[in-house]
């Protein structure tokens, strides 16, 4: 453990922490690929460190944990984890944990810039509040080259409401406040529900019936997720007069949106096993039942093993788009540099939403 | 509204649909060596869940002979250490016809023992002797057609034809079956992950595209050498040669990927018309000038690896007096305003000093020589170098000042390498291919105009060498890095071939 943060003095431990952890039998070290930056609160669960487990062996890469809530003076410590690849080339990790004090130096951007591989892509990990913004992010956005955020575990962890950190989000995207690509691991979530459902109205006899969605329903998945899913529907299908309503006590949400023709779209989503689905890595299913004015409902089904359609039999025991979790999600962000721009008109659109 | 809006930025198209692979020749090399650890790897990393496996050889085997042939293939591979259970549903997936080629009744099976799923996928993965019959009676039985539910693919392995006429023969027969987008022509140097990103790093890239012409290019070389010999291959070698086994697809397949223009989009038949422009573009090699133009050569005894090895004569199934070359270099010309007045020297081999695969472009050298004194010799020219095989990598020589008081120029380099970047091993080419036939995305696969044009150029080579006869057969010390008359080849332009 390092009492002061000397930059110095942690690439040297860092140096010899790596040589140790690569081993003598090692026929060499990747370089780094990237750094990343994971902000989060100490002694809460959070999503990184499974995610990072299974990185580890496919993408080498400087990480620095910036974890919050100590009572005493931020300190830093180093540590590294390596894994053989087939030809016994070390994939390592180059980690500097930064318990960050009441000072709160260890997350001033001014502190931590120096630990990073300069000239290598920075991506920052954002697993703390996100509403109203912390003045630390949008200070380290100048350092960061993607920001990433998790929203369903916010809902989860911090009681956040989805719509206020899209909204928010999305306001600070579009008056220039923030300037990177931003991703959102609920979005990486949704994709196998997004996939699914896009490939189930693909066929011909559906597509028509996109135009006749009277409700949908959702099952298992996180408020968040549940919430992204909704509003992209809407985008997409050009639903409009938004309104969200949450029933007091139960907390039960409806969204409520009329179709071009004018008619009423009912959509819900259970919440019944959040805290579970938001923070487990998998979840067992999620079902999404979608109705229609005039023909019968359509109902989905999404699990680790994959996606399958339950009502009309067609594809029954097709499982394909499987739930990716938190690690698979991390790999496909840390290999790009882009923003989904759907994500962003998704979340653009959750401002026109009312809230009753 | 015939548009989906759900789908607008999801890639839906690459889920493979529930198939049938039937592999004809399923009790050869290719099968066990390729084919079965490449499905059991896309199966284990999830990428396919609901197929069938049927082997078709004339062989005595039932289902169970053949699982237990395919679980001792997964036993011997690198995937051997994983779970049993997955091992098991795999092979629940596996099934064998034992029929001969010509028979009809084998056909019949497939169609009644595998309705479902309606997609089906031939791979013939006999020598190339049966193929015709193979499609006349996938084409006979009606297998070849494509149904309102369910596609209907055939994958042709190389060696595609022995000449163009022998191409253009089986390219007939193909098509009288199949449509030309049922037809998957593998040539699996494409499915590398290097020779893919060769497009990359050229359209992908904004700096390397200006200066890729003749204004700032001096020559490009290709080279495929390989530590090897013939092995128990030397039946099929003897037909068929280093021109016919290398130069015809895989250097020409090279080729073209770093001639090509940029195509219009990604679309497979924009990157394939973009291919047979470079192929119709080279400057054919009349019989006057082959033997300036070409070297062919056979490698005699020597040593590889520390280890005394024969000569090509000596080898298993080879004629004592055998004129097969397992040599070829050559410099050939592309007639194009990009590329006029660059010499493409192109060279494979057997039995050479170093496995390499590589594509080295060399820039011309400043205009003014600013550092001229600076050194005794003339400073070396800039290289670029995409290292196919062994260690992917791509590297970049450049003229260095050395530290120190001293006027002193080197040349160093900058390197990229798969292997120390990334931490996922790239997947095997068969994998990525086989997903890509899966999915009916035809980019990596040769189209018939492509195969063709390939073959007009390399067919008046042959026919050349066949009237010039032994006397241009040259040889060369196995363990060497080729023979002589292919230095000077380069050496009358003044140039040298890189060091292998």
């Amino acid at each position: 453990m390092t009492g002061t943060i000397n930059p110095s003095q942690i690439e040297r431990e860092l140096k010899i922490t790596l040589e140790r952890q690569s081993g003598v039998e090692s026929s060499g070290t990747k370089t780094s690929l990237f750094n990343l930056v994971i902000f989060k609160r100490a002694f809460t669960p959070n999503p990184s460190d499974e995610a990072l487990d299974f990185l580890l062996g496919k993408r080498p890469a400087r990480i620095i944990h910036i974890d919050s809530g100590y009572k005493d003076k931020t300190r830093a410590s180093v540590f590294a984890r390596c894994y053989p690849d087939r030809k016994d080339r070390s994939v390592c990790f180059e980690e500097i944990l930064i318990s960050n004090g009441e000072d709160n130096r260890g997350i001033d951007p001014g502190t931590w810039s120096s630990l990073l591989i300069h000239d290598l892509p920075t991506y920052l990990w954002w697993l703390d509040k996100l509403v109203p913004p912390s003045n630390y992010l949008i200070q380290s956005f100048e350092l960061g080259d993607k920001l990433l955020i998790h929203s369903s575990f916010n809902g989860v962890t911090f009681s956040e409401e989805p719509l206020s950190i899209y909204t928010g989000l999305s306001e600070m995207i579009s008056t220039g406040s923030i300037q990177i690509p931003v991703s959102d691991f609920a979005w990486g979530k949704i994709l196998p529900l997004r996939r699914f459902i896009a490939k189930v109205f693909d066929r011909d006899e559906y597509l028509e019936k996109l135009w006749d969605i009277s409700g949908v329903k959702v099952q298992g998945a996180a408020r968040a997720e549940t919430t992204l899913l909704f509003l992209w529907l809407a985008t997409r299908l050009g639903w409009t007069n938004g309104r969200l309503e949450i029933e007091n006590g139960t907390g039960k949400r409806k969204f409520f949106f009329r179709d071009r023709k004018g008619r009423e779209i009912n959509l819900t989503g259970s919440t019944t096993a959040e805290k579970e689905t938001a923070r487990k890595e998998t979840r067992k299913e999620v079902k999404i039942e979608i109705s229609f004015h005039d023909t019968d409902e359509l109902l989905l089904s999404c699990s680790e093993n994959g996606c399958a359609e339950l009502s009309t039999g067609i594809n029954n025991g097709i499982l394909y788009f499987k739930m990716p979790h938190d690690g698979n999600i991390l790999l496909r962000e840390v290999d790009s540099l882009q923003h989904d721009s759907i994500y962003y008109d998704t979340i653009e659109y959750s401002k026109s939403i009312r809230r009753v | 509204m015939n548009q989906n809006p759900l789908a607008a930025g999801l890639q839906i198209a690459r889920e493979p649909h529930p198939f049938t692979i039937v592999i004809f020749g399923a009790s050869g090399d290719l099968t066990r060596k390729k084919l079965i650890p490449a499905l059991y790897s896309l199966f284990l990393n999830e990428s396919i869940s609901n197929f069938n496996i049927v082997g078709f050889a004339r062989r005595k085997w039932d289902d169970e002979d053949f699982r237990k042939i395919v679980l001792g293939i997964i036993n011997n591979s690198l995937l051997s250490k994983t779970n049993e259970n997955l091992k098991k549903e795999f092979l629940r997936k596996v099934f064998f016809i034992s029929s001969n080629f010509e028979s009809t009744g084998g056909y019949a099976e497939i169609e009644n023992r595998f309705q479902k799923p309606l997609n089906r996928i031939y791979y013939l993965a006999t020598p190339p002797t049966a193929y015709t019959t193979i499609i006349e009676k996938l084409g006979e039985t009606g297998l070849s057609k494509e149904r309102d539910t369910g596609f209907s693919r055939i994958i042709v392995e190389k060696p595609f034809g022995r000449d163009l006429q022998s191409a253009h023969e089986l390219n007939r027969v193909l098509s009288r079956h199949f449509d030309e987008q049922q037809i998957y022509r593998i040539d699996h140097y494409l499915g590398k992950e290097t020779v893919q990103n060769i497009m990359v790093f050229r359209f992908g890239n904004g700096i390397y595209e200006p200066v890729w012409n003749n204004r700032f290019i001096d020559n490009i070389q290709i080279t495929v050498a390989e530590t090897e010999g013939v092995g128990t291959r030397g039946n099929y070698y003897e037909k068929s040669g280093a021109i016919r086994d290398i130069v015809q697809n895989h250097m020409m397949q090279l080729l073209c990927l770093v001639a090509m223009e940029p195509p219009i989009d990604l679309d497979p038949d924009s990157i394939r018309d973009e291919k047979v422009k470079v192929l119709k573009s080279i400057k054919p090699i009349p019989y006057e000038k082959l033997e300036a133009e070409t070297v062919r050569a056979q490698y005699s005894r020597g040593i590889v690896d520390g280890v005394e090895v024969p000569g090509y004569k000596e080898e298993a199934n080879v004629s004592e007096d055998s004129t097969t070359e397992t040599y070829v270099a050559m410099r050939l010309f592309i007639d194009s305003w990009r590329w006029a007045g660059i010499p493409f020297y192109l060279r494979t081999g057997k039995r050479l000093t170093r496995r390499l695969t590589e594509i080295a472009i060399q820039f011309k050298n400043p205009p003014h020589l600013l550092f001229k004194n600076w050194t005794a010799s003339s400073p070396v020219p800039n290289n670029l170098i995409m290292r196919i095989q062994p260690d992917e990598a791509i590297t970049l020589h450049f003229n260095s000042k050395v530290p120190g008081y001293s006027t002193e120029m080197r040349p160093v380099n900058m390197t990229f390498t798969y292997g120390s970047t990334f931490g996922e091993e790239p997947p095997e080419a068969y994998e990525r291919l086989l997903l890509d036939v899966m999915s009916g995305d035809s980019t990596l696969f040769t189209r018939r105009d492509e195969i063709e044009s390939a073959w007009s150029f390399i067919t008046e080579i042959i026919e050349g060498w066949k009237r010039l006869g032994a006397k241009e057969l040259h040889h060369y010390r196995a363990g060497s890095s080729g023979p002589e008359e292919a230095k000077l080849l380069l050496a009358r332009d003044g140039r040298r071939w890189r060091k292998l």
